[in-house]
């Protein structure tokens, strides 16, 4: 009961960000939104009817499922991934994560947030698209695909929450656009699997983005991209749900795992240390002596210094190099402001 | 010190990080090293409240639907909550500005909030990450007083992290002096100052002083020799008199022969940030301390020092 009402108050927090912010708003909307206005009519007008795995449908009824996908793996994946680089940076995910909740609940909640702010993208994309008399076929077996949907959602979102929990705020857009352009590209929104080169309908097929727009079409449409290889819907539907369940688990073990991973503490402070290169050249005395060592050693070599494993240096050191060091330390054990 | 360990040290006791060796104990639970950063128990968690460096919040809400977001977090039912929000606010000080916009509060403002957050859950421990870093005198106060209170009249135990030696001897009962991941002294403010026994000969230069610095130097390490007994700065030396010297004699001497160098000259007693420079000196025109610290401990060796 507890972790239902945590879960509800990490959701709650996403959703009444993305009302209060009217920016994300219209900049989740206008992509997808343009697509369906300017894409969807002129795309319909070159091949008004289209040949889905041997049903002929209006282009836009074949369109808009692909659009609510769209903004559904946008809207989700962005708010989450968005909603936690942006905790980590504030330090609010440090507030978050001491409180007595577990990490699958942090996960869930940040999830959960994201989906309800896609879904209501994805809706809005639904009551826009009716404008334009897609004729959609909806059966009793669609319901089923509808769920499946539902899980999909989640995987975006736990993806989105993973993705953000690993990068850093300023990498955040590039990583986002790295993992996003692929799944949208090499995916049925805009085109049937049949449009793709042979070789990569498989790939297209099991992607995730793909996978949902399929359920998408069998849930309004009546028809499956799986349709040359099973007889009916329902093995496509159970096709579908098997794939998105199984990238929905590996994404949300893997962001709860991230979590919970280990990313060095004291350690962490001193490889900060040691990698800090470039801090090193700005000392003058630490740049002759890490030129005399060589740039390219001095990593390796803290380490061993740290360690006290002297000898070992020393013995690596070329004579007159000792000699050169020794003198520069000399030099720079002189100069301390306390003395 | 800047780069010591002191937020990552926090961030272990409250398994916000992981760490490679050692143990420690938070209210009588051991907890020991290990690859994976856990979650603190919740029984220990409900008692521990953290104040983080950065002051986190969700700054287009305000005050007041903060905390009771945080409260739920942490499980408090909302009547409970109406009750502590209440409470902490007025504790604060912020009781008037609850509706208010949190990205409309001042930097002060939004420290004592975050004092607030972390005691909703009624703690027995109070972590704080550098309470008042960049805040202006008044709201230093504030939060000090706030601090006070919490320790002398509600029990809390304060575990606080600074670069403010005025603070850590305001607030402190006990300080750990950390340089490089490593604790170099612990003690009582007081009993650290008294280990200087000595007192403090401060030497502030006039412009003319200024341009004669390295004969100053000179002349001070002439009078007094001790390592780490003269600390210089822009335009001032402290020199550090051994109890029962006579250095101080000597030094005024010279500052009388001298007196176009100096602006002014005084004499008191140390202070914990005194301690401070002496102890954690040696040089601080060198950040980049673990390094720096390596390569001159390999030195020293090669050059046959202790």
């Amino acid at each position: 009961m507890q972790a239902i009402r945590t879960l509800g108050v990490l959701a709650g927090r996403e959703v009444r960000m993305f009302f209060t912010s009217w920016k994300g708003i219209v900049i989740s909307l206008i992509s997808p939104l343009c697509m369906l206005v300017f894409l969807g009519p002129t795309l319909g007008s070159i091949v008004e009817n289209i040949d889905y795995t041997g049903t002929s449908v209006s282009y836009i009824s074949f369109f808009l499922p692909g659009i609510m996908v769209l903004a559904l793996f946008y809207g989700t994946m962005f708010t989450a991934g968005n909603v936690v680089v942006a905790d980590r940076v504030t330090g609010f995910h440090d507030m978050i994560k001491i409180s007595p909740n577990t990490n699958a609940i942090i996960v869930l909640g940040y999830t959960l947030g994201a989906v309800v702010v896609g879904a209501i993208q994805c809706l809005a994309f639904l009551v826009i698209g009716l404008l334009f008399s897609p004729v959609f076929v909806i059966q009793g077996i669609s319901l089923l695909a509808f769920a499946f949907i539902v899980l999909g959602a989640l995987f975006f979102g736990a993806f989105g929450v993973l993705l953000g929990s690993r990068v850093t705020f300023s990498n955040f857009s590039l990583f986002f656009t790295l993992a996003s352009i692929p799944l949208v590209y090499a995916s049925t929104i805009f085109v049937p699997v049949s449009s793709f080169p042979g070789g990569f309908q498989i790939i297209v097929m099991f992607n995730p983005v793909s996978v949902l727009v399929d359920l998408f079409r069998v849930g309004l449409l009546g028809v499956s991209s799986w349709a040359p290889w099973f007889d009916g819907v329902a093995p496509a539907i159970l096709l579908d749900g098997a794939v998105i369940s199984a990238f929905f688990i590996t994404s949300a073990t893997l962001a709860i795992y991230t979590q919970g991973r280990f990313h060095g503490g004291i350690s962490r402070l001193s490889m900060k240390l040691r990698t800090k290169k470039d801090k090193i050249m700005d000392s003058p005395v630490f740049a002759m002596i890490a030129e005399i060592i060589g740039t390219e050693n001095l990593e390796s070599w803290l380490p061993l210094i740290e360690a006290g494993r002297i000898d070992e240096l020393v013995s690596k050191l070329p004579p007159d190099k000792v000699m050169k060091i020794m003198a520069l330390v000399k030099d720079a054990l002189g100069k301390p402001s306390v003395h | 010190m800047n780069g010591s360990g002191k937020t990552t040290l926090l961030k272990l006791l409250l398994n916000l990080d992981g760490f490679e060796a050692g143990a420690f104990t938070i209210l009588g639970r051991e907890f020991k090293a290990g690859r994976k950063r856990g979650k603190l128990p919740d029984d220990i968690a409900k008692q521990v409240g953290y104040v983080s460096q950065q002051a986190a919040f969700d700054e287009e809400m305000d005050g007041w639907h903060n905390l009771r977001f945080y409260g739920r977090l942490f499980h408090l039912t909302d009547h409970v909550l109406q009750e502590r929000i209440g409470a902490v606010l007025g504790l604060v000080q912020l009781v008037k500005f609850g509706d208010m916009q949190v990205a409309n509060y001042s930097g002060g403002m939004k420290r004592r909030l975050a004092i607030a957050r972390a005691l909703l859950v009624n703690p027995s421990i109070l972590v704080l990450d550098e309470p008042t870093a960049n805040l202006d005198p008044i709201s230093r106060n504030q939060i000090w007083d706030i601090l006070d209170t919490l320790k002398k009249e509600d029990g809390i135990s304060v575990l606080i992290s600074t670069n403010d030696m005025t603070e850590a001897q305001r607030l402190c009962d006990h300080v750990y002096l950390l340089k490089n991941g490593a604790c170099l002294v612990q003690g009582s403010p007081a009993a650290l100052v008294s280990s200087l026994n000595a007192s403090v000969v401060e030497l502030h230069l006039s412009h003319q002083g200024l341009e004669s610095k390295n004969s100053i130097k000179d002349a001070i390490h002439a009078i007094i020799n001790e390592p780490g007994s003269c600390v210089e700065g822009y335009m001032n030396f402290k020199v550090f008199i051994p109890a029962g010297s006579t250095a101080d004699e000597q030094l005024l001497q010279y500052t009388k022969s001298k007196a176009s160098w100096f602006e002014r000259i005084g004499v008191r007693a140390p202070t914990l940030e005194d301690f401070f420079l002496k102890t954690a000196g040696v040089s601080f025109e060198y950040q980049d301390t673990l390094t720096y610290r390596s390569i001159t401990n390999l030195f020293e060796r090669l050059l046959g020092s202790p």
